[in-house]
């Protein structure tokens, strides 16, 4: 449903009612309240129905920012030899490998643009440069173990869903989002690849702290935070091949 | 000195003499003829005949068929071309030298820790394998038994062994032993062409590993061999100087196979071939689970006395390409 005073309804125009937006924010008075009031700082009538112009959701929105992946296990493997019993052996091993996926942070950008209420439909990318760190345990000879490490190059790209509050007397903007996307890994030489799906389920907060200035509707910061589910990459046991972790992000918007 | 007799101990001080040199792949016998250095192959299909001599528990039948499993085994490996053929029975021995390949039970009773060995006739001018025989030594006991017979070796386990010979591998260092008395128990191995026996009883010398595949697919590569697997490079010092004769082993953490392979060359260079593609770890160690001779020659300057290190770097190995696994500093 559309409220009055929103940006046109039709879906084919979207360059148009951005273009309404923009046009509208630039001949509006500054803004010097909340959504829901009036410049004076009176409660504004029937808000709900009849929002002024600047208290409409920004059409689309653009954040630029740093996401930060927990990373997590990526499984754990025996090398085993042959044991000597009789008629078979059995396995006896030579050394256990733990193998996991660092934590990392990387430069993320995401883009949403309103199809209805507070519904948005957001795309995004993330690069970071992750490593693989493998932990040598149990070694028949080295008690010690060890510890072997790879840089990879990791890219995200995803599309999904976020749906935005806008509470009437609140500064902020929460929302949440969920999202799935194609992985992408490459070892530090460029020579390998491996790819698989990347999941995020979350939410966050849009914190405005500019409104209405060089043909923005809005600018400000943006913090995510999100459950991640991933299948393929580099991962080492195929056994358990979706891996939860966790991410967060803090990136600079600008809404339009 | 027989003719036989120059020929096999020109190949033992050849095969030395090659590994002086940095091979691409895997532990091969090498020829030197003049100024080049040949990897010592079979031309294909190898054409044997079975000795037909019997032993205490062991038919010629049953040495047949147990010799032709074993052929089988390393022809039916997916990734290489090896082939054999059986031409028939003979009552020649494998200990003659007659230009035909032979393969069966000679009394050998002064070599106490053998249980087999392959021996190779060449034209050291041509470096063409004229025979290549290998005798099962008779003064053990043996058995065919699907499962095995207490104290008894297995011929098929002995024959897959040095069937591998035949073909031109070396021994692999991927096992581990302990000291007994003069000789060495064995521990556990990870490679058919591991130099130390499983114990009589044993039928775990019949299954090819991934380090046998991978040695074997590197000396007769499939036409896919080398586009689906990859290899990596490197250098294994020691107060920053080369280490010859180091024993490197590769282990993916995909598939859970190890691989192995020397530093064959005084900078210390080594190159494993035949991996799975993925992380991988390498893990180098010291000489120290059987007689170095056993596995390089010239045996001076092999240093033992280091402990078994990890590469920091965790290599990715490409399909169908090398990786460089840097430097693996080892200290005492």
């Amino acid at each position: 449903m559309r409220r009055p005073g929103a940006a046109p309804a039709t879906r084919a125009l979207p360059l148009a009612a951005a273009g309404v937006t923009v046009w509208l924010c630039l001949h509006a008075p500054p803004v010097q309240a909340q959504p829901g009031q009036t410049s004076a700082g009176r409660p504004a009538a029937a808000p709900s129905r009849a929002q002024p112009a600047d208290a409409r959701p920004p059409r689309v929105d653009v954040a630029v920012g740093v996401k930060w992946d927990r990373g997590g296990d990526r499984g754990t493997r025996e090398a085993s030899l042959t044991g000597g019993g009789i008629p078979h052996g059995g396995e006896v091993v030579l050394f256990r490998a733990d193998t996991r996926q660092a934590s990392a942070a990387g430069i993320a950008i995401r883009a949403g643009v309103r199809v209805t209420g507070g519904l948005v439909v957001e795309g995004g990318a993330f690069i970071s440069r992750p490593s693989i760190d493998t932990t040598i345990r149990d070694d028949v000879e080295q008690p010690e173990g060890g510890m072997s490490t790879a840089r990879l190059r990791e890219f995200v790209f995803d599309g999904g869903l976020r749906y935005e509050w806008r509470p009437r007397a609140a500064r902020l903007r929460p929302f949440v989002r969920g999202s799935l996307g194609y992985l992408r890994q490459l070892s530090d030489d460029r020579t390998v690849v491996e790819a698989g799906l990347h999941g995020e389920v979350g939410g966050g907060v849009f914190v405005p702290l500019v409104r209405r200035a060089r043909g923005m509707r809005a600018a400000g910061l943006r913090a995510d935070i999100m459950a991640t589910l991933r299948r393929g990459g580099f991962d080492v046991d195929d056994t358990t091949p979706t891996r939860a972790g966790v991410a967060l992000g803090v990136a600079a918007f600008v809404a339009f | 000195m027989t003719q036989r007799g120059r020929a096999v101990l020109a190949a033992a001080v050849l095969v030395g003499a090659a590994l002086a040199v940095p091979l691409e792949a895997y532990l091969k016998f090498g020829l030197v003829l003049g100024n080049d250095v040949r990897v010592l192959r079979q031309a294909l299909p190898v054409r044997y005949f079975v000795r037909d001599l019997p032993v205490e528990g062991v038919s010629v039948a049953d040495l047949d068929t147990a010799v032709s499993r074993a052929f089988d085994a390393w022809a039916g490996v997916a990734s290489a071309t090896v082939r054999a053929e059986r031409v028939g029975l003979t009552s020649a021995s494998p200990l003659e030298e007659d230009g035909i390949t032979v393969i069966g039970f000679a009394l050998q009773p002064d070599l106490e820790r053998t249980l087999g060995a392959t021996h190779y006739t060449i034209d050291i001018t041509t470096g063409r394998i004229v025979e290549a025989d290998i005798f099962l030594n008779s003064r053990f006991d043996w058995s065919v038994a699907a499962g095995g017979e207490p104290g008894r070796f297995d011929v098929e386990s002995i024959a897959l062994h040095e069937v591998g010979h035949l073909f031109g591998l070396g021994h692999s260092a991927l096992g581990e032993t302990e000291r007994q008395g003069s000789g060495r128990r064995l521990l556990a191995a990870g490679s058919v062409m591991f130099p130390i026996a499983f114990p009589p009883g044993s039928l775990e010398g019949r299954r090819l590993r991934p380090d046998d595949v991978a040695g074997i697919s590197d000396l007769y590569p499939g036409p896919r061999f080398q586009d689906e697997t990859g290899s990596v490079t490197g250098r294994v010092t020691r107060n920053g100087r080369g280490m010859f004769g180091a024993h490197v082993v590769a282990f993916n953490l995909t598939s859970g196979r190890l691989v192995g392979n020397f530093t064959l060359s005084d900078d210390g260079r080594f190159a494993i071939a035949g991996l799975d593609p993925g992380p991988t770890v390498l893990r180098v160690e010291p000489l120290d689970d059987g007689d170095v001779e056993s596995f390089l020659q010239p045996v001076t300057g092999i240093e033992t006395d280091f402990r078994v290190t990890y590469s920091p770097q965790l290599v990715i190995v490409p399909r169908g390409g090398s990786v460089d696994g840097g430097v693996i500093e080892v200290s005492r």
